[in-house]
């Protein structure tokens, strides 16, 4: 089966049921599903060890024959070939089927996109009448949230976690991810009602997945011109704010703010290094990217949202 | 021991990085070390000059000419900057005795 996802053809062996069948002819990307971990025997040197907030170990990254070793440390082994065009998913032990989408949907793909040559942000994005707002930040900053306080209001919706960007004509796209975002349960009760319909995101998270339907004016199919990144903010003097603040950031700001929220494999591949400074280089020369803190109240994101559409106008 | 950055020292910007001048600010990536650094207009002025060895004088010399600044709160604040700049492995100094 083939599916359309981050804009890439990419073959299945088994249904990704949150993801959009392709009509393209060719994958692109090959996803294989073993039921064994062929790579588990394993002790790589580790170029890269990601933590949980709590400094719980998360994911191990290290380059191995053919390709990339992705480990995350308590569930799977992941395999992705050096063109990054095959995947290979391995259960280190029994994982629910939620879980093993939820890694290879919004984990492990974003990582194969830097890996192919392409630039994704850790961000959630909607689509406006002026282009792509998107936003980024830390995890629990509200990224994802106010991205559904948007859907919830009618703005198409691109992306959750991970925006995929292009640039075409000395301009930067924004491309739509698949038509789903992930929402904590009480977020997920304050915009859509918990009206009991949605699927777990993964075994270790009460998040829950909210599908968003494919029609233009919910889900926007085709890469659209980004317009602004709204950086997140969460600080103790934040938190003491009860005042929404949007701050014009400096060319250095901005460029620091989308180095933070980029995705990237390989920190040891020095043509991806400088191809991605580069590249974000010109995204800060087009894009215009503002500093975001607001009062984490769930009553206070339609005015959240307000503000961000006045300051739009800007 | 770690070198001890002086007014008589040489520094310069390594090879092993790529920067990106920012309408007057900069950012540095340090290639060997995945790191990335930021700097104001002011840094951004440092970084352009130690493009080429130059001393600490030499350099603080130039940015009492282009800002109202008092030279040894310059001084100062151009060491500290340098010795944040030398821990991040973005410079090199070779230090040279004094007159």
């Amino acid at each position: 089966m083939l599916y359309r996802l981050y804009n890439l053809t990419v073959s299945s062996e088994k249904p990704l049921p949150w993801v959009p069948l392709s009509n393209g002819t060719e994958a692109e990307v090959k996803i294989r599903f073993k039921d064994s971990c062929r790579t588990s025997h394993l002790s790589p040197e580790w170029f890269m060890k990601w933590e949980l907030p709590d400094g719980e170990p998360w994911l191990n990254l290290a380059k191995i024959d053919g390709g990339y070793l992705l480990r995350f440390t308590e569930f799977a082994d992941f395999f992705v070939s050096d063109s990054g065009n095959e995947v290979e998913f391995m259960p280190g032990q029994p994982v629910p089927e939620e879980t093993i989408q939820h890694l290879l949907l919004d984990q492990v793909i974003p990582l194969v996109i830097n890996l192919r040559g392409g630039e994704a942000l850790h961000a959630s994005a909607i689509h406006t009448s002026r282009g792509v707002v998107a936003f980024a930040g830390p995890a629990g900053s509200g990224k994802s949230t106010l991205a559904g306080s948007f859907v919830k209001l009618g703005y198409p919706f691109i992306s959750d976690d991970c925006l995929r960007l292009k640039e075409r004509d000395q301009n930067i796209y924004a491309i739509p991810a698949y038509p789903g975002f992930r929402l904590w349960e009480d977020a997920e009760k304050f915009l859509f009602g918990g009206n009991g319909n949605h699927k777990s995101v993964a075994h270790y998270t009460s998040k829950l997945r909210v599908s968003v339907e494919r029609k233009p004016d919910t889900y926007s199919e085709e890469p659209q011109p980004f317009l602004r990144l709204y950086d997140i903010v969460r600080s103790p003097e934040t938190e003491e704010n009860s005042d929404i603040v949007i701050k014009k950031l400096s060319p250095r700001e901005s460029f620091m703010a989308l180095i933070r929220s980029a995705f990237r494999l390989d920190i040891t591949d020095r043509s991806m290094l400088t191809r991605q400074f580069g590249f974000l280089k010109r995204v800060v020369s087009k894009i215009s990217i503002r500093q975001l803190s607001f009062p984490r109240e769930f009553k206070l994101l339609p005015s959240v949202c307000g503000s961000i559409l006045t300051d739009l106008k800007d | 021991m770690a070198r001890k950055i002086t007014v008589n020292s040489i520094v310069v910007a390594t090879k092993d990085q790529v920067s990106a001048d920012l309408s007057g600010e900069a950012a540095i990536l340090n290639l060997k070390s995945g790191v990335y650094f930021g700097l104001n207009a002011v840094g951004a002025s440092i970084w352009k000059l130690i493009q080429e060895p130059r001393s600490v004088n030499e350099i603080n010399d130039a940015l009492v000419q282009e800002y109202d600044v008092d030279p040894d709160q310059c001084e100062k604040d151009l060491l500290a900057l340098l010795e944040e700049l030398l821990s991040k492995e973005l410079i090199e100094v070779t230090n040279e005795k004094g007159p």
